[in-house]
């Protein structure tokens, strides 16, 4: 079963085949999720997508962990000012759950946040002039999940791409670190690119 | 030792690259060659190190770190700043 939002909608070709066919025509019931948002159940598996103009863009990176320990090691807090916000250094050096600080937990959570922001930059599509990586930031929130917090230029080629929501998973062990991150364009009945949900400003 | 020198050097210590950056031609692409864009990181602090500069925000761009010729220019650049 797959629900799809209203702006994918059945090949209309299709059902105009379905129609003079004499084959069923409805085959996707509207529905409600639970904010009142229409949904489509289609009850086959396949799916004729027709997107007009809401879209998704998907990044991922993967770091090896080791690099990032040696960075550390050879550049100190001229790597770490250069790479991280205070509040993502001060987020690996403080676990939120059952770890304990460690320099091993340190690393691999810089190394996290390092591939987070190069897999933002993959969903930014920037050309020319990279976004400052201070300028994408990983916010660990109280409950313990991340989000992707942008400003500066990061923010303006958010905006400029029309992504209104961005979402992020981190993964790390003591090799690898990996993040993928999601942004999530807005419809042309939306706002597009919405200051507050995508860039924060400096204070 | 020369800039070319001590670019290939920045980059046989830190650029991860598959090939050996003593001989590879000045516009050989770096990325292509196996340089991580972590290593670039690497790459560009070592530089800043090796030539007393810093790479200002505008100079945070692939195309700065994408060959050996990009980076000589890249180093003019900000030494002349």
């Amino acid at each position: 079963m797959i629900y799809v939002s209203p702006v994918h909608e059945l090949d209309a070709g299709r059902a105009a085949d379905e129609a003079s066919s004499g084959l069923p025509q409805e085959r996707d019931h509207a529905r409600h999720d639970h904010l009142g948002r229409e949904r489509r159940e289609y009850d086959r598996g396949e799916l004729h997508h027709r997107s007009r103009s809401s879209s998704f863009r998907v990044g991922v990176d993967l770091v090896v962990v080791a690099d990032v320990a040696r960075s550390v090691q050879r550049f100190g807090d001229r790597y770490i000012d250069r790479i991280f916000t205070a509040h993502e250094i001060m987020c690996c050096r403080t676990p939120d759950r059952s770890q304990e600080p460690s320099t091993a937990y340190f690393v691999e959570s810089l190394a996290a946040r390092f591939a987070a922001k190069e897999a933002t930059v993959k969903v930014l599509r920037p050309e020319g002039t990279r976004p400052d990586w201070r300028s994408i930031e990983v916010h660990r929130e109280p409950g313990g999940w991340c989000e992707i917090r942008l400003r500066g230029r990061a923010a303006e080629l958010a905006v400029e791409a029309g992504i209104a929501e961005l979402a992020v998973s981190l993964t790390h062990e003591s090799t690898m670190a990996a993040a993928v991150v999601v942004g999530m364009r807005s419809s042309g009945d939306r706002p597009v690119g919405r200051p507050d949900t995508v860039a924060w400003r400096e204070e | 030792m020369t800039m070319d020198e001590t670019i290939r050097d920045v980059l046989t210590e830190h650029g991860r690259l598959a090939v050996d950056a003593g001989s590879i031609e000045e516009n050989t692409d770096l990325f292509a060659s196996g340089m991580t864009s972590h290593a670039s990181v690497n790459v560009m602090l070592a530089l800043e190190d090796a030539f007393d500069i810093e790479f200002s925000e505008k100079m945070l761009r692939k195309s700065t770190f994408e060959s050996i010729a990009a980076i000589r220019a890249g180093v003019l650049e900000m030494k002349e700043a």
